[in-house]
């Protein structure tokens, strides 16, 4: 799932203090307001796997397996459009190449943890839990108790989204074929982008990812897609050398 | 079975990128500081790469259409003030039913 939450802040014990002050945060409590918020993520990637070529089990199976919301609608996107299995499992994967950081972020801590620990705490570790964890942990007195913040959140959040993502295929079976899909996806996928867009390097990318997607657009097998990816990936980091030099 | 192939394979990706760093666990270097900021523009790059072809391709053919330009437009000033999938989905929305009525 990306993100609709706002970034972490840049100092989580300032907000540990006050009314919140003798109460250990739960996991389970602070995924309540995130679940809210992805709520509608959930229902149209729902709604999209009814009006997609993806059989409805298949397409919600992603949810628990994958637990990535934009990976799983573009994932959807691109098996819908007649793509080879290849490009669409890169295209999904490039979104969420992402995780590496937080894995890298969080692996000084695991490395303290056992290692079945270390082999499953990465299935739940998608944006929210990343953001959440990163945000609550200073704040939790010892490994026992980040751990069981980690499944709290985490498993209420797994819950959640593959429950979700049910309801929107069962709503979205009975929903009218009216419903402008060819303008809510994108709009999905608009409002995950606008929020990432963060600095130069980052506007550079989508910049160039947008425009050479579009005018590759007429390739075979969504080619074009990845063509933009990688156009945007190169400005991104050629504006970033620009910015190291500078 | 194309389709759970797919699915399986991306869960599988998935699950190796999130346990790649916490597995094989290493203090950072360097070149392992430079490596995320690359990725990190794969966010963007891909999700504009999604996005702008599909408001701005229609049958194949690069052509404007008002309506959907005009829900983009509006989405993408919502999605900057409030950042919430709700908002933009909400106004987005509308602004197309609206146009397509207009037009």
């Amino acid at each position: 799932m990306t993100v609709t939450i706002t970034r972490p802040r840049p100092r989580p014990r300032s907000r540990a203090g006050g009314s919140e002050r003798g109460t250990r945060p739960r996991g389970h409590v602070d995924a309540a307001p995130l679940i809210l918020g992805y709520l509608p993520f959930a229902l149209v990637m729902g709604a999209s796997i009814t009006a997609s070529s993806v059989a409805n089990v298949a397409g919600w199976a992603s949810s628990p397996l994958i637990f990535a919301g934009a990976s799983q609608l573009a994932l959807l996107e691109v098996l819908d459009g007649g793509s080879t299995v290849a490009i669409a499992v890169m295209t999904a994967l490039a979104i969420n190449l992402r995780h590496v950081m937080y894995s890298a972020s969080l692996a000084p801590w695991m490395a303290g943890q056992d290692w079945r620990w270390r082999l499953a705490a990465p299935l739940l570790l998608n944006d929210p839990q990343f953001l959440l964890v990163s945000r609550r942990f200073p704040e939790l007195p010892d490994d026992a108790a980040k751990r069981r913040y980690y499944l709290e959140l985490g498993l209420t959040l797994l819950l959640a989204w593959s429950s979700m993502t049910a309801i929107g295929v069962v709503i979205g079976s009975r929903l009218p074929d009216t419903l402008p899909f060819d303008v809510i996806v994108p709009l999905t996928f608009l409002a995950l982008l606008v929020p990432s867009l963060t600095d130069r390097p980052s506007i550079g990318a989508a910049v160039a990812g947008g425009s050479v997607a579009v005018v590759a657009h007429g390739l075979p097998l969504h080619l074009g897609l990845l063509a933009g990816i990688l156009a945007g990936v190169a400005a991104g980091m050629g504006l970033d050398e620009e910015h190291d030099d500078a | 079975m194309r389709d759970w192939m797919a699915i399986v394979a991306v869960g599988l990706g998935t699950y190796l990128l999130r346990a790649s760093m916490i597995v094989a666990h290493r203090t950072s270097s360097a070149a392992e500081e430079r490596t995320p900021r690359a990725l990190g523009h794969l966010t963007p790059a891909v999700l504009a790469a999604l996005v702008a072809p599909a408001f701005l391709v229609t049958d194949g053919a690069v052509q404007v259409q008002g309506p959907v330009l005009l829900a983009a437009v509006a989405g993408g000033l919502v999605a900057w003030r409030t950042r919430g999938i709700p908002q933009v989905l909400v106004t987005g929305l509308a602004v197309h039913q609206l146009a397509t009525w207009a037009w």
